[in-house]
């Protein structure tokens, strides 16, 4: 079976293939991605069918290649189709597929679109990597590739500020959780001296509770970033700045749920730790409820679903630290479906209405019928009603809480997607009921035949849960009454109480009362629960603030001694800068367009922090006389104080 | 007897001579050339390495090729790099590049 | 003393002079022939080891390829112009020292390394050496390949004369 290999390798082929070919090229291979896609969808049904009827404990198939012989270890990279495995493969492949066709339509008038295509494949690719991967390491590898395609993607229109500034902070954001990722990485190493899944999870017996403990954080920590929970949700609204499409595939279904998928697989090494599988479920619970308060509030259309996607990665990580993985992939499943459905008709909304606010549109459903049915199912779904996938799923979760006796969780949850309810409404009627807008038109063709396919999965999809369950080698059930009740009464609370305040005049409605009566609540939550302003108040704002101290002890004291220290300070200003205009700007043209502040924060820590750090080795090391010609920023002077500490320290360390 | 301690001290001289090198230079392509001497003390060590403590000296042989060939794209930036500062900025004295300095 | 001893004891002082006379020199040029000299004797000593095919390539690529970048380079640059000794902020002596001290400990803990005391086998003949580069390591290879010739293409962007300018 190792055709299973062209399904990753089919959309880096595709990579390969634009960014050599000139751009004449590729505006004729543009629909080459979007066959490729269809082709791996049909590669990953037919894995599907070889995986059929699952259950079992064994890959079906494995391919694995010696990567780095290591000592008495080698380190291998390998691929493995196992139920889970196929499950995904057809979600991401679908998807994709459904993206692709779509952005041929989308960005059918963008300059760059052949990048565009291009990135959105090597994406693609990388998901299918991580979803096949038997080891974590190719697992974190193609982990950081998405991250570095996200952060491509988001930054695509980048001769716009936002994107850019949007880019930078996913990119770091989900940095400080893949540190985590490799704290994992190095506790199963040590641990167990294998990558590979089923070694770990075969080894689990053998396993400290300390380190245990360390590997699961690790990963939940992994997963809090590339999963936007709480704290580190922070990126993805920003993240909105990208294509529309790619937030569909990237932001919304694919890359987003590969923490929960990763979490998914190594559930059995977090269980190992209580306090960790119940720091899963209070985070879950929290971004769950966070994410639904702030979608309340928003009006960018892409922004309130972005909060509903963190909302709903919330419900998945509660299902985790509920300790069923199943569950979570369900839900993870139906909400890629009908959260990119979401997206994809969001983007054929903001075409037509030529914006993303939401209190500048109104009166688009009797234009766009068929955009404002599939976008009606996708809210649905995501509302947890009946018929829809988006109940089944949920439902299960709640079951889970409740069969565990997890009841404030439960309360919780239900809470949550009573909010979610709530924002449905809000959304729907803001977009496609009241007063219309001039020139309004249905979406290209290419666009639509995505949204139906997309809405037609949603419908049916849910009944499809128990079979799912047993497919993953759990237990198939269908709702209970008794849960299913309280929880399709909370939602329809919540629509009610949206069509209230927002649908009930058929009229564009006026918030302004509530804004004034709740006005400090309404402050908070416009900040965004102030996440963003805490973040650059305790963490950027002091680190700018010791950095230039730093500095300027730096300049004042010790420039100071030195004499006729301004002459050369002028003569360094002048060289640095030309430096600065010859070989950095030289090199980096193309990326030089990144984001100012942070440049300069970087910089000031550079100057700050970094020469303090070097003059303080430097002090250490030469002697008293030598001092003051330690500071003069001459990479020379500070190779020498790095020689003797070199020497120092070896001397120290082999006697 | 000659052990790979010869080697290593004949290699350790080298290098010190090269990173002296490196600290006196004054201009940029100088330090190129004296990093190119550490260079190749450091190849000396592996060499010395591989035909006298190692496992697998054939192995460590064609690491040692690998890094021949890393370091020659490493010298071909390093002079291009010259060569661009040279065009322009008009300097290529190492010392006027100080912008590490706070 | 073997003839191989004596040799390796020529070859090391041969290496040792050309490499000071690297530091030393006064003009540039110079200091690239004095290169050129360290890279040929280097070559000597890979032969005391009993490997010829080191010693090729140290020929090949140091002493041709490298040595002729250089000169290259050189000639594509313009003179330095003096600099007034007031810039050169750290002195030659205490560059000196701290090389020095690192010279003195990294002597010292070879001496002391009982792992060094053997003497050398025989090295593995070329055919081993490229049975191992283009079978076990024949990705790796390749991967260094890829890195060379984009680092080519980035040295011809990089020093490219700018159309803008």
């Amino acid at each position: 079976m190792t055709w299973l290999l062209a399904i990753p390798g089919l959309p880096a082929a595709c990579f390969l293939v634009f960014l050599v070919s000139s751009r004449r090229i590729r505006e004729r291979l543009l629909p080459l991605p979007a066959v490729c896609s269809f082709i791996t969808l049909g590669l990953s049904v037919t894995a599907l069918a070889r995986v059929w009827p699952g259950g079992a404990e064994e890959p079906v198939w494995r391919g694995v290649l010696p990567f780095a012989p290591l000592g008495d270890h080698t380190l291998e990279l390998s691929m493995a189709l196992d139920p889970v495995a196929a499950a995904m493969l057809i979600v991401v492949t679908l998807i994709a597929a459904c993206v692709q066709v779509y952005s041929l339509g989308y960005m059918h008038r963008d300059e760059r679109k052949g990048w565009y295509f291009g990135v959105l494949s090597l994406f693609t690719s990388a998901m299918l990597v991580l979803v096949l991967s038997d080891t974590l390491l190719l697992t974190f590898m193609a982990w950081e590739l998405m991250g570095l395609c996200s952060y491509l993607l988001i930054g695509f229109w980048f001769e716009m500020e936002a994107p850019r500034k949007a880019s930078m902070k996913a990119f770091l954001t989900t940095k400080v959780g893949d540190m985590g990722f490799l704290l994992a990485l190095f506790m199963i190493w040590s641990t167990v001296g294998s990558f590979e899944y089923r070694a770990v999870l075969e080894s689990l017996g053998e396993w400290p509770a300390a380190a245990a403990a360390m590997a699961g954080f690790g990963l939940v920590f992994a997963a809090m970033g590339k999963s936007a929970q709480m704290p580190l949700h922070v990126w993805l609204p920003d993240a909105m700045a990208g294509p529309t499409p790619a937030s569909a595939l990237i932001h919304a279904a694919t890359m987003v749920a590969a923490g929960i998928y990763v979490v998914a697989r190594m559930l059995p090494l977090l269980a190992l730790t209580p306090w960790v599988m119940e720091f899963v479920l209070a985070i879950g619970v929290a971004t769950a409820l966070m994410g639904g308060v702030l979608a309340c509030v928003q009006h960018d259309v892409k922004k309130v679903l972005a909060y509903s996607t963190i909302s709903q990665l919330g419900f998945m990580f509660i299902a985790l630290g509920a300790g069923n993985a199943e569950v979570a992939l369900f839900h993870l499943v139906t909400h890629a479906f009908f959260k990119s459905l979401l997206f994809l008709g969001a983007g054929v909304i903001i075409h037509a209405a030529h914006t993303q606010d939401m209190r500048l549109m109104g009166g688009l459903g009797r234009h766009m019928p068929i955009t404002a049915g599939t976008f009606t199912v996708g809210t649905f779904a995501l509302a947890g009603l009946f018929p829809f996938s988006g109940f089944f799923s949920k439902d299960e979760i709640i079951a889970v809480l409740v069969h565990h006796d997890h009841w404030y969780a439960a309360a919780l949850a239900l809470t949550a997607s009573f909010l979610t309810a709530f924002y449905v409404n809000r959304l729907l009627f803001r977009v496609f009921s009241g007063p219309e807008q001039g020139e309004l038109h249905e979406g290209h063709p290419s666009m639509l035949a995505s949204l139906v396919v997309l809405a037609g999965i949603t419908c049916v999809l849910g009944f499809a849960s128990p079979t799912f369950a047993e497919f993953l080698g759990g237990e198939g059930v269908w709702p209970e009454l008794g849960v299913a009740l309280p929880s399709l009464a909370v939602a329809g609370a919540g629509l009610v109480t949206g069509w209230w305040i927002y649908g009930r005049r058929g009229v564009v409605v006026n918030t302004r009362i509530y804004k004034e009566r709740f006005a400090r609540l309404y402050g908070v939550l416009d900040q965004r629960l102030h996440f963003d302003t805490f973040y650059r108040q305790m963490i950027v704002e002091p680190f700018a603030i010791v950095a230039s101290a730093l500095a300027t002890i730096d300049r004042t004291a010790i420039d100071g001694v030195v004499n006729g220290a301004i002459g050369f300070w002028k003569r360094a200003a002048v060289v640095a800068w030309s430096f600065d205009d010859a070989a950095v700007d030289g090199l980096v043209n193309g990326l030089a367009k990144i984001d100012v502040s942070a440049t300069r924060l970087l910089d000031d820590f550079d100057n700050g922090f970094v020469d303090g750090i070097v003059a303080g080795v430097g002090h250490v090391v030469t002697a008293a006389s030598a001092v003051r010609r330690v500071h003069t920023g001459n990479v020379r002077t500070y190779l020498i104080g790095l020689v003797s500490a070199t020497a120092v320290l070896v001397w120290v360390l082999t006697r | 007897m000659i052990t790979a301690a010869h080697y290593t001290v004949l290699a350790s001289g080298l290098f010190c001579i090269g990173l002296f090198g490196v600290l006196n230079a004054r201009s940029a392509l100088r330090v190129v050339v004296a990093v190119e001497l550490m260079l190749n003390a450091v190849n000396l060590n592996l060499v010395a390495y591989a035909v006298t403590s190692g496992a697998r000296p054939a192995s460590a042989l064609a690491f040692v090729l690998l890094l021949i060939v890393i370091a020659a794209a490493e010298v071909g930036l390093a002079l291009a790099l010259v060569v661009a500062l040279s065009r322009r900025s008009d300097i290529t004295a190492i010392d006027g590049y100080a912008t590490l300095k706070g | 003393m073997s003839a191989r001893d004596v040799l390796f004891y020529a070859y090391a002082a041969l290496s040792i002079v050309c490499a000071v006379g690297i530091v030393r020199a006064r003009r540039l040029v110079h200091a690239v022939v004095w290169l050129f000299a360290t890279m040929v004797a280097l070559a000597g000593i890979y032969l005391t080891l009993g490997s010829e095919l080191m010693a090729g390539v140290q020929l090949f690529v140091y002493g041709g390829a490298v040595t002729v970048l250089a000169l290259f380079a050189l000639v594509l640059t313009r003179p330095v112009p003096e600099l007034p000794a007031r810039l050169s902020s750290a002195s030659p002596w205490v560059a000196g020292a701290s090389v020095l001290l690192l010279l003195a400990t990294l002597i010292t803990t070879t001496v002391d390394a009982t792992e060094l005391r053997a003497g050398v086998r025989p090295a593995p003949s070329t055919a081993l050496v490229a049975a191992e580069l283009f079978g076990r390591y024949v990705v790796l290879f390749e991967v260094a390949g890829l890195l060379l010739t984009v680092a080519l293409v980035g040295a011809i962007i990089v020093a490219r004369k700018d159309d803008a300018s």
